[in-house]
């Protein structure tokens, strides 16, 4: 019985019903039964409207006098009182289909959004102590459960590899396609699916900490911080509808007072005005279009903050960038080596042997350096200085001026190289470099194409190797050897020159310079709690590439809200002046508002669609 | 007390404004927000969380039959 009910209740169901009413009313007025022709238009109304003036009703007597179902209730009742039956039940009719496929369109792109961000697997199998497995809701996972996860499965919590090892594909959090390899005591992402082998981890997180929880609340409360664009729909509704019903009124009653057209001809076009005064269309299209361009850049691996980001994004014409962990890879190299007095191989292997087994990042790359290499029969780390090690029963130093200082070698303290000493002889000098990465020129050079005027380096670096790296990718200007606050400085004076400036960073200690810029965007950012506050915009790779894609998907996005804007409110201002000249009919109005709105939303969801 | 509800029926941005509004007015209500888009009503409770809810669906009952609000 229910089901009954809530059939006769349904949408489609009062379109069909009431079209066929509508139909047979027709039939009656065309054969000449005019009495009982009004009676069954009558009753078309009813049975298409009656949900419309149910809640036309609820707007009065919450007093909303501009709620659109009951402006479209006074069109329709309207134009039955001034006689006009066929198009009072038509705009009723029409108002119902158009609303159900707007419907049909925002349940679209509501899928849409939801499968682009359908990152949280609902379930996860774990191990119990006693050699079990149990499937469990994700959300009961406990932090220290032991989980088993098969290829093709989704990652259901953070968690950290205790057995097995597997090409995991990072694409729904990172939007790069190549897969990488992770093994045992590597950290995955919730989120990421596993598609080599099966693999033991250990929860370190509940679900709704996890990080596929976390992006996904980032975006959803993006679709908050409203845009430029999104606002001035909101501003512009709450004048827009008062002043259409306003001009309708004046209408009415001006016109006939003015003799320029007769009673029930003005009404009529009044009525027009009621059915075209809704601003659906913009209401609901313009949000919608920022929040599938929000939504297409996050499954991209670029989580925006805000449509508001958008027109800071687009409109950029200086992007500045951080050097180390942004332009660079922040992992060390050595670059040019220089062996006084011994061979370069010999070099390569003392200093190799002497780092053995050290957790520095310079000494991970300096043993790097050299395949021929062996454990230190002692070895002293000095914190900030180097190290110091026995290696084939000579005393090797490694490290800055200050440690060669302290083994009796002179040598002038320079940032970026560093010393090796054999006994108290200097033996060689190691040029260190963090390796630029692979893609920063042609992730610059597409910026220029896309129009950004001027590209500058802000980092702490010294001169020398900041222009070198410069060179290398074509950026335009370097800033070298600046402190944290100087890049905040250097930030304030870029904004001074441009129109919009974008910065760059990995969040580390540049977090303030973040928030500064027009648009902030954290690179690489995944486990920066401080960068992902403080910037507008998470880059979730560590791809520069992403850069270009980002000012693509932000200028596609506001070019779809005004066409949007510019479409919908040229058709209603056009149908306005059509009807006040006499040209246009109840029908038309109609097509104007809901066909519009369809249109619009339908034109949003272009922002959804990604080109790779 | 944040407490967040799947909301479903509304027909676009401006009703779900007027309805957080009307929801916002309730007793034990704080706070009402609804994200048209993502279907989602946050809000921040004072009171009794289940009569809180209670409230809030006879609230979009009077806005209209079509509102659900679901846990």
């Amino acid at each position: 019985m229910k089901k009954v009910i809530s059939l006769f209740a349904s949408e489609l169901f009062r379109i069909i019903f009431g079209t066929l009413v509508f139909a047979v009313a027709l039939a009656l007025d065309f054969f000449g039964f005019s009495p009982a022709a009004v009676a069954v238009y009558v009753l078309a109304l009813v049975i298409a409207g009656a949900a419309v003036f149910a809640d036309a009703v609820r707007g009065i007597l919450r007093r909303d006098l501009l709620d659109e179902k009951f402006l479209m209730s006074v069109a329709s009742v309207g134009a039955m009182i001034i006689g006009e039956y066929t198009e009072g039940v038509a705009v009723m009719l029409f108002f119902l289909v158009g609303e159900y496929f707007e419907h049909k369109a925002v349940g679209r792109s509501r899928r849409s959004i939801k499968e682009l961000m359908s990152i949280c697997p609902d379930e996860a199998c774990v191990l119990r102590p006693d050699g079990r497995e149990e499937f469990v809701d994700a959300g009961d996972v406990s932090v220290g459960d032991v989980i088993v996860l098969r290829p093709g499965e989704r990652v259901p919590v953070d968690c950290v590899i205790i057995e097995g090892s597997s090409d995991v594909d990072t694409s729904a959090l990172t939007g790069e396609s190549v897969p990488r390899a992770f093994g045992v005591g590597d950290a995955l992402d919730s989120g990421v699916v596993v598609i080599g082998g099966v693999l033991k981890c250990r929860a370190l997180r509940e679900a709704s900490e996890s990080r596929a929880s976390r992006v996904l609340e980032l975006v959803e409360n993006a679709s908050e911080n409203k845009s430029k664009e999104e606002n001035f729909i909101t501003k512009f509704s709450r004048i827009y509808t008062p002043a259409v019903v306003t001009a309708a009124v004046v209408l009415a009653v001006g016109m006939p007072l003015l003799g320029l057209d007769s009673w029930g001809g003005a009404v009529y076009k009044a009525l027009m005005f009621l059915v075209i005064s809704c601003p659906c269309a913009l209401v609901i299209s313009v949000p919608m279009a920022f929040f599938g361009g929000i939504g297409c850049a996050a499954a991209n691996g670029i989580l925006y903050k805000g449509g508001n980001v958008f027109s800071s994004v687009a409109h950029a014409d200086t992007f500045a960038f951080d050097k180390t962990g942004t332009l660079t890879t922040g992992k060390f190299s050595v670059g040019k080596t220089r062996a006084i007095g011994i061979s370069e191989e010999e070099l390569g292997y003392l200093a190799a042997s002497a780092e053995y087994g050290s957790n520095h990042p310079i000494a991970a790359a300096i043993e790097a350096a050299s395949l021929r290499k062996t454990r230190p029969t002692a070895a002293e780390e000095i914190a900030g200085k180097g190290v110091i090690a026995t290696v084939a029963g000579q005393r090797i130093a490694v490290g800055n001026a200050a440690l060669m200082k302290d083994v009796g070698v002179e040598a002038e303290n320079t940032d970026g190289v560093i010393f090796v000493a054999r006994e108290s002889e200097l033996v060689g000098i190691l040029e260190i470099s963090d390796t630029v990465k692979p893609e920063a020129a042609r992730a610059i050079s597409e910026l220029r194409d896309l129009g950004v005027r001027r590209t500058v380096m802000l980092t702490g670096d010294r001169r020398e190797r900041a222009e070198s790296v410069a060179r290398e990718i074509g950026i335009d200007e370097v800033r070298a050897e600046l402190l944290p606050e100087d890049k905040y400085a250097a930030i304030e004076a870029l904004i001074a020159e441009s129109s919009r400036t974008v910065y760059v960073g990995d969040g580390i200690n540049d977090a303030p310079t973040l928030a500064r810029a027009d648009a902030g965007v954290a690179m690489g950012a995944l486990g920066q709690d401080s960068a992902i506050e403080a910037a507008d915009a998470v880059i979730m790779s560590d791809s520069l590439t992403k850069l270009p894609e980002m000012v693509k998907i932000a200028r596609k996005t506001l070019r779809i809200a005004k066409e949007n804007i510019i479409f919908a409110l040229g058709v209603k201002a056009a149908v306005m002046v059509l009807s006040v000249l006499g040209f246009a009919n109840m029908w038309l109005a109609v097509i104007a508002d809901v066909g519009v709105a369809v249109l619009a939303i339908l034109n949003s969801m272009r922002t959804l669609i990604k080109k790779r | 007390m944040k407490v967040k509800y799947t909301i479903t029926g509304l027909d676009c941005p401006n009703c779900a404004a007027k309805l957080a509004g009307m929801i916002g007015e309730i007793d034990g209500v704080d706070e009402a927000k609804i994200n048209f888009l993502t279907e989602k009503l946050t809000v921040e409770i004072s009171g009794d969380e289940a009569l809180v809810f209670s409230e809030m669906e006879k609230t979009a009952k009077k806005f209209s039959k079509s509102v659900k609000i679901e846990k």
